[in-house]
């Protein structure tokens, strides 16, 4: 009778296309169980192919049927269902993993084939306009500098969607991160961009965390960046941050004295591409917080800003203390 | 003594610009270009159209990421697995920003990484320490 199923099996499978991922998998647990739910549990196990269902998980679920469900046909109609299911999970796993290499294709082409002519147009009306600086007009003199700012910025668009895009698929690093010393960093980091600036610093202690060290620089350069940016038309800027835990998650805010902006845009605040200011009033690409929002969200955290226009912004970041 | 460095870029509005700055960052040295991987292994190795060359390593490989035939890091991994080319020092330059790439590169043993555009200090700075890091791997 095992061999019977097996050969029924086999053919079912050649003549499906392998679609519903019988294998030959299924002679072990016919050996072991008995055919019929061998048999199936074998199809189950054929059918969840390169999905996560470990050995272990097949045995729990094939125990748990065999001790709560008594009746062989109604397990035999449970042994058919999680089998389509499962073959329908493995296609849909590979249709993502197959769009999931087509954006990384996507990705890799943009990284270097269209930076390159942005590269070019940069660099040689760089040269042109220290070559025929004396040649040119006011007017000439403007058009060249608009090329070189415009090829830089989208240089750095390009850049900053391509972080943006790299940062769902970026393997995740798990390891306690101190938020003090990547404050400090990050506060190095941005000392020649508040050079001659009247800038005060008000630290207070912050918590460490659970998290990927890396990303959450990252979300800790552009809340500082920002708040130095925004902060740019005060004669005195000040930006404090904190911390502190409670109720199972760690608390930290960044707060400054700038621009702030209007509450009712908020919820537009975190989009990619969104800015509420003017880029004659603020420089900027509009993404640096939608990748702070990604990063966070990948640490199941949360992050949230308060403010008024002309009376600053508080970022506000909530992260599980046992992520 | 000159220092030579052999520049591999196949794109020749990329291989003016390199030449500019290497004016800048590296002067009195002399460049050579080629275009791909396989003219960097042709030159190397005195084969093809530089069989006839005088023969001596370059100091350093500026290497470009994307090239036709051999890429940068297909060559940088023959070099380094040759022992008779394996301790020249080699830069990539290149715009390719995938981090793919750049962990490939430090993986296979490239002296540095730049990502264009790069000034003409930063090109000194990495030629710089790619030199002496390189020296420091020869004198035990």
């Amino acid at each position: 009778m095992a061999m019977v199923s097996i050969a029924v099996l086999g053919w079912i499978d050649y003549l499906t296309g392998y679609e519903y991922g019988f294998s030959l998998f299924y002679l072990i647990p016919i050996v072991i169980i008995g055919w019929t739910d061998g048999a199936m549990a074998g199809t189950l196990t054929g059918a969840a192919g390169s999905i996560a269902w470990s050995t272990a998980d097949y045995f729990l679920f094939h125990t748990l049927l065999q001790v709560t469900v008594w009746n062989g046909f109604t397990r035999l109609a449970i042994y058919v269902a999680m089998g389509v299911l499962m073959a329908r999970l493995r296609a849909e796993r590979e249709r993502l993993q197959n769009a999931n290499s087509e954006l990384e294709a996507f990705s890799y082409s943009v990284s270097h084939d269209l930076r390159s002519p942005l590269i070019h147009i940069n660099s040689f009306a760089s040269k042109l306009q220290k070559q025929a600086a004396s040649r040119l007009d006011e007017d000439s003199t403007r058009y060249v500098g608009t090329i070189i700012d415009s090829a830089a910025t989208a240089l750095k668009l390009i850049d900053d969607l391509l972080e943006f895009s790299h940062l769902g698929r970026r393997e995740f690093h798990r390891s306690d991160v101190n938020l003090n010393e990547i404050v400090a960093g990050v506060r190095q980091q941005l000392e020649q961009e508040i050079d001659g600036r009247n800038v005060s610093w008000n630290v207070h202690p912050l918590p460490t965390v659970r998290g990927d060290p890396a990303m959450l620089r990252i979300v800790m350069l552009n809340l500082l960046a920002n708040a130095v940016k925004y902060t740019s038309r005060e004669e005195a800027a000040v930006i404090e941050i904190g911390g502190h835990e409670a109720n199972g998650n760690h608390f930290v805010f960044v707060r400054d004295n700038g621009a702030g902006f209007n509450p009712e845009y908020a919820a537009k605040l975190f989009r990619v591409f969104e800015r509420l200011h003017d880029q004659r009033e603020f420089e900027g690409s509009g993404i640096g917080l939608a990748i702070a929002h990604r990063i966070i969200s990948r640490h199941h955290g949360t992050i949230r800003a308060e403010g008024q226009p002309g009376k600053g912004a508080t970022f506000h970041i909530s992260l599980p203390a046992t992520s | 003594m000159t220092e030579h460095i052999l520049l591999a870029e196949d794109n020749p509005r990329d291989v003016e610009i390199t030449l500019d700055l290497l004016a800048s960052a590296r002067p009195g040295s002399i460049v050579t270009v080629v275009h791909n991987g396989e003219e960097v292994l042709d030159f190397l190795l005195l084969k093809g159209d530089f069989r006839l060359r005088k023969p001596g390593h370059p100091t350093l490989i500026l290497l470009d990421v994307k090239m036709p035939k051999i890429t940068g890091l297909e060559l940088l991994a023959r070099l380094r697995s040759d022992p008779a080319i394996a301790a020249i020092a080699v830069v990539i330059l290149s715009s390719s920003r995938h981090e793919k790439d750049m962990l490939e590169a430090h993986d296979l043993g490239a002296d540095g990484y730049l990502l264009k555009p790069v000034t003409a200090e930063r090109l000194a700075g990495a030629i710089e320490l790619a030199l002496r890091e390189r020296d420091g791997k020869r004198t035990p």
